[in-house]
């Protein structure tokens, strides 16, 4: 584990609650900070009631989603301007753009609620890209909040279940949203350009 | 302009064919961020495959000594060992009270020792001590 990784344990043990919203909120808006090992860590240290499960959990969950909200004001107020140069340069057209917002109306719930516990490196981009997309921030809302209250039980559960054995079970783990996020840019990557290719 | 000079007319041809040079373009970086990001994923998938066979899955609640870190805090060790804080001061010579903040790597620097040091120190204290004081079984298991 790292230098900062173990920093970020020895916090977590000093000031409890107080560094895990700190720590998560400041992760789901982007920062690499390994909020999903921190959640395992968290857990175990609720076997010798370092921390209490059942306040851990919706600490967790509404630390997590207040960062997503966060993220989503900032793609909203400044998301536009700064992406539409981007877009220019890649010479994608407002065809484009609408061709985005017509799959998020679609499949927004899908990306948003899988991003919050499987394929967590998506999630703090999508926040930005919703926000900039102006999705109905209640529906954006509401699937976050199932999400994170899902991701906050799987990982502080497991880490509960395996008490100090968390740290070989997050090296198990550790991988397996970067797995789903690459499979899932490399997919989506081909069809985009068999898409170009067929036009 | 007639449709006979339109389609003859070179503007409008090296339009199109410019048009066709960047979706080309624009179709190749797709394949190629496609490819390497499938790449990698493989790459994650073999390393997690060897992994798993060399790494056995871990047990529920273990209390090994050898899961002991540099970040832990003493009463933190002393709760998930069932170690008196008391014992471990005695043992390492140390003022553990006044140091329950710290972690391992800190009160290592104090004592001008090695994390790796003091890990194996404190392991040592805490299996001594479980010898003569077994670890009680968990109700929940």
């Amino acid at each position: 584990m790292s230098e900062i990784f173990n920093y970020i344990l020895t916090l977590v043990l000093l000031y409890g609650y107080v560094s895990i919203v700190v720590l998560v909120f400041f992760g789901s808006l982007g920062i690499p900070i390994p909020i999903t090992g921190l959640m395992l860590a968290a857990g175990s240290f609720c076997v010798d009631n370092t921390l209490n499960i059942y306040l851990l959990i919706p600490i967790a969950a509404l630390s997590a989603l207040a960062g997503d909200c966060f993220g989503y004001m900032i793609g909203k107020r400044y998301g536009l301007p700064i992406v539409t140069k981007i877009l220019r340069r890649m010479k994608l057209t407002d065809v484009h753009m609408e061709s985005m917002n017509r799959n998020l109306e679609r499949w927004g719930i899908v990306y948003i609620f899988v991003s919050r516990w499987l394929i967590t490196p998506f999630g703090p981009p999508l926040n930005f890209v919703v926000g900039m997309n102006e999705y109905p921030f209640k529906k954006f809302f509401a699937t976050a909040l199932c999400g994170q209250f899902l991701w906050a039980f799987i990982y502080v559960y497991l880490g509960y279940v395996f008490g100090a054995s968390w740290q070989a079970l997050f090296d198990y783990l550790n991988d397996v949203p970067q797995f789903f996020a690459f499979t899932i840019l490399g997919v989506g990557s081909l069809v985009i350009g068999w898409r170009r290719w067929k036009r | 302009m007639s449709d006979q000079e339109k389609v003859e007319d070179p503007k409008s041809q090296t339009h199109t064919k410019t048009k066709k040079t960047r979706s080309i373009k624009d179709y190749y970086i797709f394949i190629i961020i496609g490819i390497i990001s499938l790449l990698i994923a493989i790459g994650l998938c073999i390393n997690y495959i060897r992994d798993i066979r060399h790494q056995p899955f871990p047990k529920p609640r273990e209390t090994d000594l050898t899961l002991i870190q540099e970040w832990m805090t003493l009463p933190y060790i002393s709760r998930t060992y069932g170690v008196p804080m008391p014992v471990l001061e005695e043992k390492l010579e140390f003022d553990a009270e006044q140091n329950r903040n710290s972690s391992l790597q800190n009160i290592a620097k104090k004592k001008n020792e090695s994390s790796d040091q003091l890990v194996s120190e404190v392991q040592t204290i805490i299996s001594e001590f479980q010898l003569t004081h077994p670890l009680q079984s968990d109700p929940d298991q």
